[in-house]
């Protein structure tokens, strides 16, 4: 929403600007005494016509980071913010690590952020058994693996278990530390 | 100055426009033409949307009907006569769509009968949502007469339907619908007592309309979910993610990308994966959750994912070409457009069962919010449609 009121804002700004430049033209058609409404009804019905296909929460702020493993970053790890029981809002936030071990958090559409609140948080990466080379068959006949092989600490990806928790103020957060020990 | 010209001059200047003025005129009549174009455009989608609501529609009385027939039984996955459990409601409900002549045609087991069938064959129109293009994309014609699938492929290549039948899959029946799974994540409809349309390999063979204990009005049956056409399409499946994709299935989300794809960075980031593609939307007639099933349990238009490298347990989603939402149908026949931002309660919930125990099953009220809740026939729910 905050988005749209600029927009309608630049919108109106400009129509003003493009108003004022041709006075005899807005004399004649006698809107001078009224160019504010007129330009804030025509930026409305333009921000209303191309503005609003977004579907997304509002409330969200944005929460970026870095996770390190005993202080190496940590990359292709899979982040889950999970709202502890104070939070108003269940939705949880998540993102996955890029090579730097820098992640973007996102809760229904890419990079859109969590809502503030107290999260505890999972950090998980796993092995994956091996697929390289392997006929359809094989891969059909694979049994499911029923312990994961973590590249992490077990208690980091397990909700109960982690102790890394994390409050988001409604600001946001640019860089955010999640660091795991061995 | 004499009167006369005077006149003359205010006359000639009412009458006239400047050079510039004109062409302010014209700009504006342009920038109105540019507002209406995408209105037009959106008319076109919004009349696509709606006869895709309708042939939803028109497979939901299908199920009905059949209900009508068959003692007030819906049909169901896997039967006896089809070892391996290849069939789907959307085998049970041909009659019931017009499809009398591919009905006809479906061979009462496994075989070379059954891989070569007619009634695989080109496009359904009934189940092709306008709005998913590539739903409709398969030659009309029948089977070509050296058509390989069944002599190359064991069952499994049926399942599986990789590059070695990429022919196949050009021919075989396409679909932009699939059943609810509810909010039990499995890899069949195995072990699955929460949603409409169970296997006739456990113990509950088929539901009645009356084991819809929270309602038919609060029931899911159909929802779509496009036939992806591309690795990175948002309808493809990230496989071979490991249990914790099953433990907490909101993990998948991170795997969104903008518009209807996935997040390519993420996908190559995490490494090791398989991305299934070629299969949602391309079997009608096959039981497995990637091929003709969903899961109630993240919101539409998100990510999709599996445990295992394939065919593997997990949240599919579903998805539809609509901005900001899906289509679904209800178990007493009415269609409803779901938004994204529908409330999916706790995502990171144990996605199978109440427990980290696997196949039990699931019971009581689901945790995945008034998405679950629609989803559950039984979980004594109270939440209704927003």
């Amino acid at each position: 929403m905050a988005q749209h009121k600029i927009d309608i804002r630049v919108g109106k700004l400009l129509c003003l600007q493009v108003l004022g430049i041709f006075p005899d033209f807005s004399k004649r058609l006698k809107i001078m005494k009224t160019p504010h409404l007129i330009c804030l009804v025509l930026a409305l019905f333009v921000v209303a016509t191309i503005g609003c296909n977004k579907s997304g929460l509002s409330g969200l702020v944005p929460v970026q980071g870095t996770v390190y493993y005993n202080d190496e970053p940590l990359a292709g790890a899979s982040i889950s913010f999970i709202p502890t029981g104070t939070n108003a809002e269940t939705r949880s936030g998540n993102g996955i690590s890029d090579q730097n071990g820098h992640f973007v958090l996102m809760t229904l559409n890419p990079e859109d952020g969590v809502y503030p609140g107290e999260y505890v948080v999972t950090v998980i990466k796993v092995k994956r058994p091996d697929v390289e080379g392997k006929t359809l068959s094989e891969l059909v006949n694979q049994p499911r693996e029923t312990i994961p092989q973590y590249l992490v600490p077990e208690k980091y990806t397990d909700k109960e278990q982690s102790d890394l928790r994390f409050t988001i103020s409604s600001k946001g957060e640019k860089e955010l530390r999640i660091d795991l020990k061995d | 100055m004499s009167e006369q010209s005077q006149i003359t001059k205010r006359r000639s200047g009412l009458q006239g426009f400047t050079l510039v003025e004109l062409l302010v005129v014209i700009a504006i009549i342009g920038i109105l033409i540019g507002l209406l174009l995408p209105a037009v455009q959106a008319a076109r989608e919004a009349a696509r949307r709606m006869s895709c609501t309708n042939k939803l529609k028109q497979i939901t009385l299908a199920l009905h009907t059949y209900m009508d027939a068959n003692s007030s039984a819906l049909p169901n996955y896997g039967s006896d006569t089809a070892p391996g459990g290849d069939w789907t409601p959307f085998i049970s409900i041909l009659p019931y769509l017009e499809q009398g002549a591919r009905w006809n045609y479906i061979p009462g087991s496994y075989g070379a009968a059954w891989y070569y069938c007619p009634g695989w064959a080109g496009a359904m129109d009934v189940l092709c949502c306008p709005s998913d293009s590539a739903a409709s994309q398969v030659s009309k014609t029948n089977i070509p007469a050296n058509w390989s699938w069944g002599v190359q492929n064991t069952e499994v290549g049926w399942h599986v339907g990789g590059s070695a039948n990429a022919e196949g899959l050009n021919y075989s029946t396409r679909h932009s619908y699939v059943f609810s799974g509810a909010d039990y994540l499995n890899y069949s409809q195995y072990w699955n007592n929460r949603n409409p349309f169970p296997t006739a390999y456990t113990d509950r063979r088929w539901n009645t309309i009356a084991a819809l204990t929270d309602g038919t009005s609060n029931t899911i049956f159909l929802s779509e979910r496009a036939v992806p056409t591309s690795k990175y399409d948002i309808g493809s499946i990230v496989s071979n993610l490991g249990i914790s994709v099953v433990a907490n299935p909101s993990l998948c989300m991170a795997y969104k990308g903008s518009g209807r794809f996935l997040n390519q960075s993420a996908v190559d980031n995490s490494g090791g994966m398989t991305i299934l593609w070629e299969y949602t939307g391309r079997r009608m007639n096959c039981y497995y959750t990637c091929y003709t099933l969903f899961y109630t349990v993240l919101a539409p238009n998100s990510p999709s994912c599996s445990e295992t490298a394939v065919l593997g347990p997990g949240p599919v989603s579903a998805n539809s070409y609509h901005a900001g939402g899906v289509n679904i149908s209800l178990g007493d026949g009415s269609v409803r457009f779901i938004s994204d931002t529908i409330d999916t309660g706790d995502t990171t919930a144990y996605g199978q069962g109440n427990s980290a125990s696997q196949n039990t099953g699931r019971t009581g009220k689901s945790p995945f919010g008034v998405w679950g809740a629609l989803g559950s026939i039984n979980g004594g729910e109270t939440a209704v449609l927003p």
